[in-house]
């Protein structure tokens, strides 16, 4: 599971299905992520740059 | 090892009767390498129970058979506003003959205090490890652990874990790990409410003192907890404190436990935190610490926005869009799709396409060659922002400003995070207490913070003129949100809510960070705005070949053309303005990109785009939290105010005679 920094409150949080604005009607396909502490709005990573990562092997770690 | 008495069951808990030891604190601070040193090899990983929390469980290696040790997440507090925090909490209050080991960042004695006041309300046996003492020494921090240990009564151990120093006494410590004694002396009132309340709550592995108070401080979730096990008459004498407190103290029991908290915390940092006497402070940290200050943050703030301004409206909205609107579209794709779409038998369908208001012609050419390379540099200059450790500073300096001028200062976070997106924002007024409150704020919203997305298409059309259009512009908005903010501050009558943000140093925005997220942004850009610019010109399509669009342009122009002075063609611009604001600047961009608009009607048309209402996503979303009612009478206030602030700037520049 990911984890991201709010750049904002500076909170360390999983990245869960929680963590969108689920009251938005946009967010079907939204890639934004509020941090669960004071809503600051981030994106998820690009599929561009996943895509990258997977293709030249960085992977998570175990 | 301590051991308490087996106690009942909390409802809604995974029990836990076991002898353990739970390590708890900050993120990043080496609690993993701790919890591998006390259990070796064997661990198991598991999701806590309906959560996709991950929490890590060995045995003890050396304490003695039986013993589980449990590695939580990393928290910032035990108020829990993450997934993360909510498991660390329910895993304390969950194991009844529990020894919390707290490892602690020797760097920053407040974040580590903060941390430990609930842990030593809960009553448990605790250890604290001051880890990365190293770190600590090598900046002239120490926290003096003797100090700690004697004032808290428990025992505090300077550590390195990275290097295993330390850790075989924090070992021999948990065998012998003692209770605290209460460390937060509560305002008289607060202690009277939490001996009244203590006796009616059930026994459970933590203090009814720590339960009490939870409750006076409307923890929402010991509130779910308690609800089946306390007497009937418990919430009636809950209410009764809390209303007592708040004619005692004159704050809520919640800003009275808080900040009695944060006195403890500053008296403890101040005794147990020692600097050494550094040198000269370098520029860097001295830069920090201006663009937090209320005044000296003002000259700061107006260079970034100039960088940021000389970068989104010269480079995006000038070379950028030159070159995708005029090479990549106008000469390669528009003709391509021109000649493509002409094989198509069906003129209807190749008006839709390629026409005056095509999908091709007008939707993706807004999307993809004016408002991309617009947003698209905005966002590279916001995540270098972001990178740098600016934004916490901005928050904090705002939030100053708001409360020198008296307003209530929860209403800034929302009005920050407008910046990003009205909407999420609109979302977060939930924090508010009173309905009256989230109304006002939502209007705010919807009426002067421009998200991420209409402020570049804006930077990109004040570009092109004078500075002194900029200065208008910001100038008006500011003096709106000031304005409703200050008749807000009269109305309402609020407390200040607590807001923890970590101020990290300032630093050099990393390449790859930023070019990450700005591909992020931009990706997510594309898939939440193109379908609305779609759609947006399909509407104008459809109007177009009902007729109904000249009738409506018409019907308009003694306000478009009246009182904003505007040319006719700008009625399609506030039509699918209502859509996404951004949409609707984009289409003025285009009109001044043409040389339709003057500078005079640039400045009216951005005063009025600006304060129109941010989109249908954010109105639909007003309807949610405040109703249709609500909705519309918001709807009814903001679209007359913008087109009458709009005729306002019009007539005032006309009459000047400012040229721009």
């Amino acid at each position: 599971m990911d984890r991201m920094t709010c750049p904002l409150c500076g909170l360390n949080f999983e990245v869960t299905a929680n963590t969108k604005c689920s009251g938005c009607v946009l967010n079907k396909n939204c890639e934004r992520i509020c941090c669960p502490r004071c809503g600051y709005e981030m994106v998820a990573e690009s599929s561009l740059v996943s895509f990258a990562k997977r293709l030249f092997g960085k992977r998570p770690a175990e | 090892m301590a051991t308490v008495a087996n106690k009942p069951a909390l409802p809604g808990r995974v029990e836990s009767q076991e002898t353990s030891i739970v390590l708890v604190g900050n993120p990043n601070v080496g609690k993993s390498v701790i919890f591998s040193y006390l259990t070796g090899k064997y661990v198991t990983v598991s999701n806590y129970p309906g959560t996709t929390v991950e929490i890590t469980r060995g045995k003890a290696r050396k304490l003695g058979a039986g013993i589980d040790v449990i590695d939580t997440p990393g928290v910032q507090s035990l108020s829990p506003e993450s997934d993360d925090e909510r498991v660390t909490r329910d895993v304390l209050l969950s194991n009844h003959n529990t020894t919390v080991l707290l490892v602690a960042d020797s760097k920053n004695a407040r974040r580590t205090l903060t941390l430990l006041v609930p842990v030593l309300e809960m009553g448990n046996p605790a250890v604290i490890a001051l880890n990365m003492s190293d770190e600590a020494k090598l900046r002239g921090v120490t926290i003096d652990a003797d100090i700690l240990s004697a004032a808290t009564g428990i025992a505090a151990i300077p550590t390195v874990a990275v290097e295993n120093r330390g850790l075989d006494k924090i070992e021999k410590s948990l065998l012998h790990a003692r209770r605290c004694a209460e460390p937060v002396q509560y305002h008289p009132r607060v202690e009277e409410a939490i001996g009244a309340l203590s006796p009616m709550l059930p026994q459970t592995g933590v203090k009814p003192r720590a339960l009490a108070l939870g409750v006076l401080a409307r923890d929402a979730d010991i509130a779910a907890f308690l609800r089946e096990s306390v007497p009937k008459e418990f919430w009636p004498t809950v209410e009764h404190h809390q209303q007592e407190i708040r004619r005692a103290c004159g704050r809520s029991a919640a800003a009275v436990i808080a900040g009695a908290r944060r006195t403890w915390v500053e008296q403890m940092a101040e005794r147990v935190s020692h600097t050494a006497a550094k040198g000269a402070e370098s520029f860097t940290d001295r830069l920090g610490r201006w663009s937090m200050h209320p005044i000296w943050g003002l000259p700061i703030l107006i260079l970034v926005l100039l960088g940021v301004f000389w970068f989104v409206g010269v480079f995006g909205a000038g070379t950028a869009v030159d070159f995708l609107e005029n090479t990549i579209f106008g000469k390669f794709l528009n003709p391509w799709a021109t000649t493509l779409v002409g094989y198509v038998p069906w003129a209807f369908f190749r008006d839709l396409m390629v026409g005056e208001y095509g999908v091709i012609t007008m939707a993706l050419t807004y999307a993809f060659a004016i408002v991309l390379p617009v947003v698209g540099t905005f966002f590279l200059a916001f995540g270098a922002l972001e990178d740098s450790g600016y934004l916490p500073r901005l928050a904090v300096m705002v939030d100053r400003l708001f409360r020198a001028m008296g307003l209530n200062g929860r209403a800034v976070l929302p009005m920050v995070l407008g910046l990003g997106c009205d909407t999420m924002a609109t979302l977060t007024t939930r924090v508010l207490d009173t309905k009256k409150e989230r109304v006002i704020v939502t209007l705010l919203l919807a009426l002067g913070v421009p998200c991420s997305a209409q402020m570049g298409v804006i930077l990109g059309m004040l570009s092109g003129l004078a500075f002194s259009a900029t200065f208008i512009w910001i100038g008006i908005v500011l003096g709106v949100i000031f304005g409703v903010g200050l008749l807000s501050s009269k109305l309402l009558k609020g407390e200040r809510s607590d807001f923890i943000l970590e101020i990290s140093p300032l630093r050099l925005p990393k390449i790859g960070n930023i070019m990450s997220k700005t591909l992020a942004r931009m990706e997510w850009y594309l898939k939440e705005a193109a379908p609305l610019f779609v759609y947006g010109t399909i509407l104008l399509f459809l109007m177009d070949k009902l007729h109904v669009l000249p009738w409506v342009e018409r019907a308009s122009a003694p306000v478009i053309k009246g009182l904003l002075g505007l040319p006719r063609e700008a009625t399609q611009a506030f039509i699918v303005g209502f859509l996404r604001r951004d949409y609707g600047a984009a289409g003025l961009f285009m009109l001044a990109r043409n040389g339709s608009l003057d500078p005079i009607q640039v400045v009216t048309s951005l005063i009025t785009i600006t304060l129109f209402m941010p989109c249908i996503a954010n109105f639909f979303v007003v309807i949610k939290e405040h109703g249709m009612k609500a909705a519309i009478l918001m709807g009814l206030f903001i679209i007359p105010f913008a087109l009458l602030m709009g005729g306002a700037v019009n007539f005032v520049l006309r009459g000047v005679g400012w040229t721009g």
